[in-house]
């Protein structure tokens, strides 16, 4: 997933500067169409949503191991680079919201799940991957992914059906 | 840099109001505990600002009024200060959290109220939710360190939700990843400038929280109790 911009590596280096904001922009936009356009490769395969998930869970895990530096400018980058980066987390925070959504065309309620759970799944991924990114020990992330796609799973479809995919993944 | 002096920070109790000048008589350790104080709370405004990338110590001096030599007699580095701002916010946070917790005797409205009790606070100081939510992914290993300690602390009420539940035992690490989404969800909103509608949440955290216990239909009659 590496945008092959040596701002990454610079960032990483000596973290955000006053009047790098036209290079953070330009670094960040090159990542993340990057990293959707592997998610999106990952996930086109599969028709149900339960499997689209594993598998974007499963590619940005891959991803967030394989890149550490790309993984930590995204996580990171967002905070340290003040409004300019929360604008371009929130974003990216947005389009994986609205491809978790998606799911809402397969409940047969739709409207009784909140209309914030999409945010909440993306919250849950995004705090395992911050913790991946800083931790020295503990478990690597992708021993995590059963886990979170159970969670994911259940908040749209109930607990039984979580646990279900989970004895399907494991 | 930080907006509010110490007379104007509502988080300071009268007696840290800031000190007469001069020679006051006032017992040296009070007046280190004032200092102490106005520093964290002076540390917290400038981290709601500019976060811990861009706090410094000029910026804490400023909102705290006080000189550098008193900083640097309190605390080694802004780092110090920082570990201390996060400790003091867990510190007062406990307490809340508990008896929240303690004045319901059902398990479902415990976790309701305890999570009200931290979506209100932070939604009174959203800076403090800041420090303690979104902070410790980027000051170091120390504080994510601590940060990962004040989640597990809370792991075993959170665990208690398992005796009601029949049927396959949910995944071990299922409460740290609710916990964390708690964290995130937090952060997201506080990091949006909405911190003050924090509690706006509660109806939505509370049924996803309860939601892996209790199954939706239960969890949702509770979320909106």
């Amino acid at each position: 997933m590496s945008c092959g911009d040596p701002y990454v590596r610079e960032f990483q280096e000596r973290g955000y500067r006053p009047g790098d904001e036209a290079r953070f922009r330009a670094a960040w936009t090159k990542l993340e169409a990057a990293y959707l356009a592997r998610l999106l490769q990952a996930t086109e395969p599969f028709s149900e949503w339960r499997d689209r998930f594993h598998a974007g869970a499963a590619e940005t895990v891959r991803l967030v191991e394989a890149f550490p530096g790309e993984a930590r400018f995204l996580a990171f980058g967002a905070l340290a680079a003040g409004e300019v980066g929360q604008e371009h987390r929130r974003a990216l925070a947005d389009r994986l919201v609205e491809l978790v959504e998606t799911v809402r065309e397969e409940l047969p309620d739709p409207d009784a799940v909140p209309a914030i759970t999409g945010a909440w799944i993306v919250a849950m991924f995004f705090d395992r991957v911050y913790r991946a990114c800083i931790r020295s020990e503990g478990p690597a992330l992708r021993v995590e992914l059963p886990e979170l796609t159970f969670l994911a799973v259940s908040a749209y479809f109930g607990t039984e059906a979580g646990l279900e995919e989970l004895l399907r993944r494991r | 840099m930080s907006s509010k002096t110490p007379a104007e920070n509502p988080h300071l109790p009268d007696e840290l109001a800031q000190l007469p000048h001069g020679r006051h008589g006032l017992p040296q350790e009070f007046v280190d505990l004032n200092h102490r104080e106005r520093l964290i709370a002076a540390f917290i405004a400038l981290v709601g600002e500019v976060g811990y990338s861009g706090a410094t110590i000029t910026g804490v001096l400023e909102g705290a009024s006080v000189t550098s030599r008193t900083f640097y007699k309190l605390f080694a580095t802004i780092d110090d200060c920082c570990i201390a701002a996060f400790d003091k916010g867990v510190e007062d946070l406990r307490p809340l959290l508990a008896e929240a917790y303690l004045e319901e005797s059902e398990w479902p409205l415990q976790v309701r109220a305890a999570l009200h009790a931290l979506l209100a606070d932070f939604a009174g100081w959203p800076e403090l939710g800041r420090l303690l939510t979104v902070e410790p992914f980027v000051a170091g290993p120390e504080l994510a360190k601590r940060h990962k300690a004040a989640i597990e602390e809370m792991v075993p009420f959170l665990r208690e939700g398992r005796e009601l539940r029949a049927g396959e035992p949910l995944p071990d690490t299922a409460e740290r990843g609710i916990l964390g989404a708690v964290n995130s969800m937090i952060g997201r909103q506080v990091m949006a400038g909405s911190g003050e509608q924090l509690e706006s949440l509660l109806p939505d955290l509370t049924q996803f929280v309860l939601t892996p216990y209790l199954g939706a239909a239960e969890a949702r009659l509770t979320a909106s109790a």
